[in-house]
């Protein structure tokens, strides 16, 4: 019954993210395809973000974006392609190593119980944790970085649903952070949310992307926010790149 | 606020308390009233602390054959209608699910029954009738289950209504069975309503290690519970197995329920209230509000039972009554507020 260490956590000043030990570095979709049982909704899509690059994916609705988080979020196995996340394969570990190397931040979270901010930026944590050990030292001290990183660490104790839409998804941003990943992928983050919290939002990823050389990938309706905020753009069309 | 943190350790502290006090309450009052006093020399003298204590044998037998038997099956029964709640709540996602309203202390009911009309009450120590108990709970907790999700939510109303035809088709059932079984009817009829008494040490023996080795289950599961919250793609993607931790879940939670109705019959609400009562005071965090709800359900019971001998006394009350008259207001206020919610429908 061991409290909860954390084997890919980081110590010391210059924090870098989980490092799978020079076995390819970031993101990499090799001529996916993928479904829900009908045709193919990605036809042989190729994407890849490196370590410190945030890459932007564009598309219409129904284009197949959200197939693609799935893919990459190991809720969506290709039918034929590679996925790699620092060169391994989400489908072939288990679960909790796969949230170790790829953290996603949904569109939007609503938990039915009242859990605090901390609460639900301390779940993010669970990818490191025994059974039992819950708050290890270390987790608590992650979860703080990832809040204050954020600028969400003033409202630890409050419940989620008592924040504002904007501090709302800075507190689901920390949980992702607090996963330790070297991949992130951004499902949507503009979507109700006014421009404001966007842009702060968007500026947070991009300084993090720099600092802690995160992979970063996010999914975008707006062209123009998206040309704004990332280093290289992808579009997708039916599926298609 | 890194650790569970001094409020947290206060409020276990009170329940505690509360628990020793309805301990004594119940062991003490009744047609004859004993005295904390006396109960706790006599509890002394039993566990070789001190010499008897000047009582008359009465007293004695008051005390250790009808009244402390029956408190502390109240007590273990209690842990496991409250902790069966919880994990019911947590697996389903939803506030409203207890044993006996979605219909698995009925599944639980109706093996039992089972098993004492067919004359295997005495079957390996009464774990017979507590193993088929398992076995109908289970297969009524993954019925609701796949009636009521829809999609990757499971909708009150439809858990509700699932619950209601679960438990309506296993009352007919139930009276089927019954009426193959002569003259056991009256037993099983008072059982049913739910009652703690008159079962002595022997049930306790049945009951208390299933009920601790679910509740030890229970804690393992509390993290994953959390995270399960968040819903199940989200879950997944925090590296929870959430196939496999529902399964257990529901395992345990039927479990728990089960070894509980095969000695006590059918109490409902325990396993409703405890849980939503202490998140309030606790938080929602699993792994504070199981041990929380493992102190406060056996007070919760032990005193409803007490209720149940002193309303009417002489004559007693089935403890399923009080627990239903306390716990279906509580109900339908929760339902109100579910339905006011929803209609809100604040999405974050």
């Amino acid at each position: 019954m061991s409290s909860g260490r954390s084997p890919g956590g980081n110590q010391g000043g210059s924090r870098r993210v989980n490092d799978a030990g020079g076995r390819g570095s970031g993101l990499e979709l090799r001529d996916v395809v993928a479904g829900y049982g009908g045709p193919a909704v990605l036809d042989g899509v190729s994407v890849e973000v490196r370590p410190g690059e945030v890459v932007g994916l564009v598309g219409p609705n129904g284009s197949g974006k959200t197939s693609l988080v799935r893919v990459v979020s190991r809720a969506l196995p290709p039918r034929s392609g590679s996925v790699r996340i620092m060169g391994r394969d989400p489908y072939g570990i288990p679960a909790r190593r796969a949230a170790r190397l790829v953290a996603v931040v949904p569109q939007e979270l609503q938990p039915v119980f009242s859990f605090s901010a901390l609460e639900v930026v301390l779940m993010g944590r669970a990818p490191y944790r025994s059974a039992w050990g819950g708050g290890g030292t270390q987790d608590w001290a992650r979860a703080r970085d990832a809040m204050e990183a954020t600028g969400v660490h003033h409202l630890a104790d409050r419940p989620l649903e008592e924040l504002s839409g904007g501090e709302r998804r800075r507190v689901v941003l920390a949980q992702a952070l607090a996963q330790d990943a070297p991949v992130l992928v951004l499902d949507e983050p503009t979507t109700h949310l006014d421009i404001r919290h966007v842009l702060e939002l968007l500026g947070i990823v991009r300084r993090l992307a720099g600092s802690e050389r995160r992979a970063v990938l996010g999914v975008f309706h707006d062209l123009n926010l998206a040309s704004a905020t990332c280093d290289r753009m992808v579009a997708l069309h039916l599926g298609r790149v | 606020m890194p650790g569970p943190g001094r409020r947290y350790h206060a409020t276990m502290a009170a329940l505690a308390l509360v628990l020793v006090a309805s301990v004594l309450l119940g062991v003490g009052l009744g047609a004859v009233s004993v005295p904390p006093g006396t109960v706790l020399r006599l509890a002394a003298w039993k566990l070789h602390l001190a010499g008897r204590p000047h009582v008359s044998y009465g007293t004695e037998v008051i005390v250790f054959q009808l009244r402390l038997p029956r408190v502390l099956l109240g007590a273990v029964v209690g842990v496991g209608l409250a902790v069966a709640g919880t994990l019911f709540q947590g697996l389903f996602r939803n506030p409203m699910a207890d044993p006996a309203v979605i219909g698995v202390s009925s599944g639980a009911a109706l093996g039992a029954i089972v098993v004492i009309v067919a004359g295997g009450a005495g079957v390996l120590g009464g774990l017979g009738v507590a193993g088929a108990a398992f076995v109908g709970a289970l297969a009524v907790a993954f019925l609701v289950y796949r009636l009521a999700r829809v999609g990757p939510t499971v909708h009150v109303v439809t858990l509700l209504l699932a619950g209601i035809a679960v438990a309506a088709v296993i009352s007919g059932l139930m009276s089927l069975v019954m009426s193959f079984s002569g003259q056991e009817i009256r037993n099983i009829y008072f059982w049913l309503l739910g009652g703690l008494s008159a079962r002595g040490w022997g049930a306790l023996q049945v009951v208390t290690p299933i009920v601790a080795a679910g509740t030890g289950l229970a804690f393992l599961l509390g993290a994953d519970l959390n995270v399960l919250a968040l819903g199940e793609e989200r879950a997944a993607q925090l590296g929870v197995e959430v196939e496999r931790s529902k399964r257990l879940a529901m395992a345990v939670g039927s479990l728990l329920a089960a070894a509980a109705v095969s000695v006590s019959g059918v109490i409902g609400f325990v396993g409703l209230m405890t849980p939503h009562l202490l998140r309030l005071v606790v938080g929602a965090d699993h792994r504070r509000l199981l041990p929380a709800v493992v102190l406060a359900g056996p007070s919760i019971l032990i005193l409803a039972d007490l209720a149940s001998r002193v309303a009417i006394a002489p004559e007693e009350l089935p403890v399923g009554a009080v627990t239903a008259v306390l716990g279906g207001p509580f109900f339908l206020f929760l339902l109100r507020r579910e339905r006011r919610g929803a209609r809100a429908g604040a999405p974050v």
